[in-house]
């Protein structure tokens, strides 16, 4: 392989898919942000090293946080093995989830570069590149760390300066490790069954270990711990800064070992196991089983075509069972069967889906995108009127926002045998309305200011990307505030109030889903959108 | 420039149970232009696509200028300039940015990149549009930049599907002189179109291939002679003839 040719494959893609579409955009702004974390966490850390503090209340500051963690049951040894876990668990999803080849945003990555006289390793370690660079544009966030890190570690500032370092190091390990298994998953092909079982038969073994002991099993653990523990060992007082840097050695010897595997292995590819996205969606629109499309109402079969066939169709409504059932299983594993603090659970549900709920932000953008939008012009030739369309579209991906809700509120059921939590994507139903018709109305509006919307997705640009950030703005705290609130109605636990709340929402979505199917099939009516 | 060669022999390829390809043998010489027709699903764009190494075929050879393609993919890809079906780039890169990543791949020094992108960008009228982004292109531009990166490379086998969808006549004139100078100096191209009367004027000769295999091939002269039409036929009633559609109008 030639490193400089990888390079600049790697240069290139980071130009098209970082550089000119954010940084080049935002010059300003950004310098601006990266001068301001700089100056922030610099005079934040001098101001924690200048402060003229008692020895005895430095120490009494980070013990009492100290104290703090243990009162929830995190120590040192919890934090290592639940990091590790997610770690490992990432590796396993990636083993387990999506096909046998590797998924690109661009046409032109297949159509185009590799048309060119590259080897697929050297395109392959190109774009783990890009991936690693995605992930890590936002590494100078962890400048703001330091001070905390500083402070927990009793004062090490060789260790809170490591910090960053070893963020940085465990998002590339886990980057290159995912495409490696990728890579492996694509090249083993129609064998990708046999990795397949074999990473099954693991996370079996693994778990059952981990319900004989009652804890994270190694199994689970052992995995990424040399990843996990520098990241936690640089706020911890006793483990020595030489330690932190030895292991960051040997984690970054790991990580250009993976990077020479990910080379091998990349080797034996073909360049046609990379697939557009643009493709994969057509075959799995290909695939759906071919309904009778007539109805004698033409708003029905309009509104069947976007939204019932969709939603009824036997895949859907088994992978829905399949999420639901699995979320409570975990529930129950992790709330009455392993021995995890009982804050934990809880709390990486929360962040679990907030990120879920903002990954399918995405998705949802891109379905707009390359299925709605695109084919928008057919509609709008023959179908008699634009409301079923937007009826259909809203209610569709309400319902897909619904689901990931009922999905963790089924967990919290199990978890805290509360089954009335499982009402919750009921009352958060205003906010999965608002957040369907933000992203219809929003992504409607920027493909009426493009030449035209794709046919074939290439990902998300600058500015549906924009659109989507706002809507993260808007959904996120709202979905995070309504957790809350919901709590706290269950708090009370009356059936008159959960009667109540219920109610209330349902009016209230009811009173939404009239106004904005309105507003929307105005929109899209009235909107120039060339497809 | 030492002269180029095409040879596609005996390609299978299957798409689950859809044979696009079944047994295609045909090759191309320095020098020629040769036109690839056939309608749609008849397996060109797959032909194409496996003597680019982007398909593997199930069975069969391709190879550009002696290298197998699918043995020795890179090295036999030093001599191709490539321009696919959809003019699809890289939405994000400035026009010129684009022509360096190709240059850059294929080893060229930085003043015969310079020189290059100079030099197509004046010729197809893109000199404006240089640090622009690719993404706000028209297709036809795209379509002339994609050619512009093909010219680049100074190949010695040009394939091409479809390349001139979508350019303006100005563009396509340009275009057929590229091609036709770099033919001149032993360039084995090769083209798939549906541009009938373009391929009859353009190409030296002519490759017409139905359901995955070649049904007929040589200058029109010879593919008259084969479809027994009269001297007088224009390539059109050759080709309907052929292959046997028209969709009720042959």
């Amino acid at each position: 392989m030639a490193t400089r040719r990888a390079l600049t494959v790697a240069k290139y893609l980071i130009k098209n898919y970082i550089v000119n579409p954010f940084l080049r955009r935002l010059r300003r702004a950004l310098l601006f942000f990266i001068a301001l974390i700089i100056v922030g966490g610099a005079i934040g850390l001098a101001m924690y090293l200048a402060t003229p503090s008692p020895e005895e209340a430095e120490e009494a500051l980070h013990m009492s946080l100290r104290r703090e963690l243990h009162s929830l049951g995190i120590n040192k040894r919890v934090a290592i093995d639940f990091l590790s876990l997610a770690l490992t668990l990432a590796l396993i999803a990636a083993a387990l989830r999506g096909r046998a080849y590797l998924t690109v945003a661009e046409e032109a990555e297949y159509e185009v570069l590799l048309a060119q006289p590259i080897t697929m390793a050297e395109y392959v370690i190109g774009r783990s590149l890009l991936s690693f660079a995605q992930t890590a544009l936002f590494s100078p966030a962890y400048a703001f760390m330091i001070p905390a890190i500083y402070d927990l570690s009793g004062g090490n500032l060789i260790k809170a300066l490591l910090f960053p370092a070893a963020v940085l190091l465990s998002t590339a390990f886990i980057s290159f490790a995912t495409d490696l298994v990728a890579s492996l998953k694509a090249v083993l092909r129609e064998r990708e069954r046999l990795l397949k079982v074999a990473t099954y038969a693991y996370l079996v073994v693994g778990v059952s270990h981990s319900l004989a002991i009652r804890y994270a099993s190694p199994l689970l653990t052992a995995p990424a711990k040399l990843v996990a523990e520098p990241v936690v060992y640089c706020a911890t007082v006793i483990e020595p800064w030489q330690l932190v840097a030895t292991e960051l050695t040997i984690e970054a010897l790991m990580v250009t070992g993976i990077l020479s595997a990910l080379a091998g292995i990349s080797r034996r590819l073909q360049p046609e196991l990379v697939k557009p996205v643009s493709e994969v969606l057509r075959e799995s629109a290909g695939e759906r089983r071919s309904r009778a499309m007539y109805s004698p109402s033409p708003g029905r079969a309009l509104f069947n075509q976007v939204f019932l066939f969709e939603f009824t169709s036997p895949s859907h409504l088994r992978n829905v069972g399949i999420g639901v059932s699995v979320a409570a299983l975990c529930g129950y594993l992790f709330s009455h069967v392993l021995n995890v603090p009982r804050l934990i659970p809880r709390f990486a549900a929360d962040i679990a889906m907030l990120l879920v709920i903002a990954q399918l932000v995405g998705l949802i953008a891109s379905m707009i995108l390359a299925r709605d939008l695109a084919s928008l012009w057919i509609y709008r030739v023959y179908a008699l009127s634009l409301a079923p369309l937007a009826k259909g579209l809203l209610l569709k991906y309400t319902l897909y926002f619904s689901e990931v809700l009922l999905a963790f509120s089924a967990f919290n059921a199990v978890a805290s045998w509360e089954p009335v939590s499982l009402l919750y994507p009921i009352v958060a139903l205003p906010i999965s309305l608002t957040a369907s018709f933000l992203l219809l109305a929003l992504l409607s509006y920027i493909a009426s200011k493009r030449r035209i919307v794709k046919q074939a997705p290439t990902g998300l640009y600058f500015f549906e990307e924009l659109a989507v950030a706002i809507v993260y703005a808007v959904v996120i705290p709202l979905i995070a505030m309504s957790g809350v609130i919901f709590r706290l109605v269950l708090g009370y636990a009356t059936a008159t109030l959960l009667a109540a709340a219920v109610a209330s929402s349902l009016a209230l979505a009811c009173l939404i889903f009239w106004l904005a199917s309105r507003a929307l099939a105005g929109l899209i009516e009235g909107l120039d959108i060339v497809s | 420039m030492e002269p180029g060669t095409i040879e596609a022999i005996n390609l299978h390829k299957s798409y689950g149970r859809v044979r696009a390809l079944r047994g295609l043998t045909f090759s191309v010489k320095g020098g020629e232009i040769y036109g690839l027709l056939g309608p749609n699903g008849a397996g060109k764009t797959t032909a194409l696509k496996i003597l680019v190494g982007l398909l593997k075929p199930d069975k069969g050879l391709a190879r550009i200028c002696g290298y197998n393609v699918l043995i020795d993919r890179t090295r036999a890809l030093r001599f191709v300039g490539y321009i696919p079906e959809n003019p699809v780039c890289f939405q994000n890169l400035t026009v010129r940015e684009f022509l360096e990543f190709v240059g850059s791949l294929r080893g060229l020094g930085k003043e015969e990149i310079e020189e290059g992108i100079e030099r197509y960008l004046s010729l197809f009228h893109l000199d404006e549009k240089e640090d622009e982004l690719i993404g706000g292109l028209s297709r036809g531009m795209i379509q002339e930049v994609l050619a512009s990166a093909a010219f680049l490379v100074k190949p010695r086998v040009l394939i091409m599907d479809e390349p001139m969808a979508g350019m303006d006549p100005e563009a396509q004139r340009v275009f057929k002189e590229e091609v036709k100078r770099l033919a001149a100096q032993g360039a084995a191209i090769l083209m798939s179109s549906h541009l009938l009367d373009m391929v009859e004027r353009f190409c030296t000769r002519i490759g017409i291939i139905s359901r995955g295999v070649l049904v007929a091939e040589g200058s029109l002269d010879e593919i008259r002679r084969k479809a027994e039409s009269g001297e007088e036929a224009t390539l059109e009633e050759v080709f309907l003839k052929l292959v046997g559609g028209g969709y009720g109008y042959a």
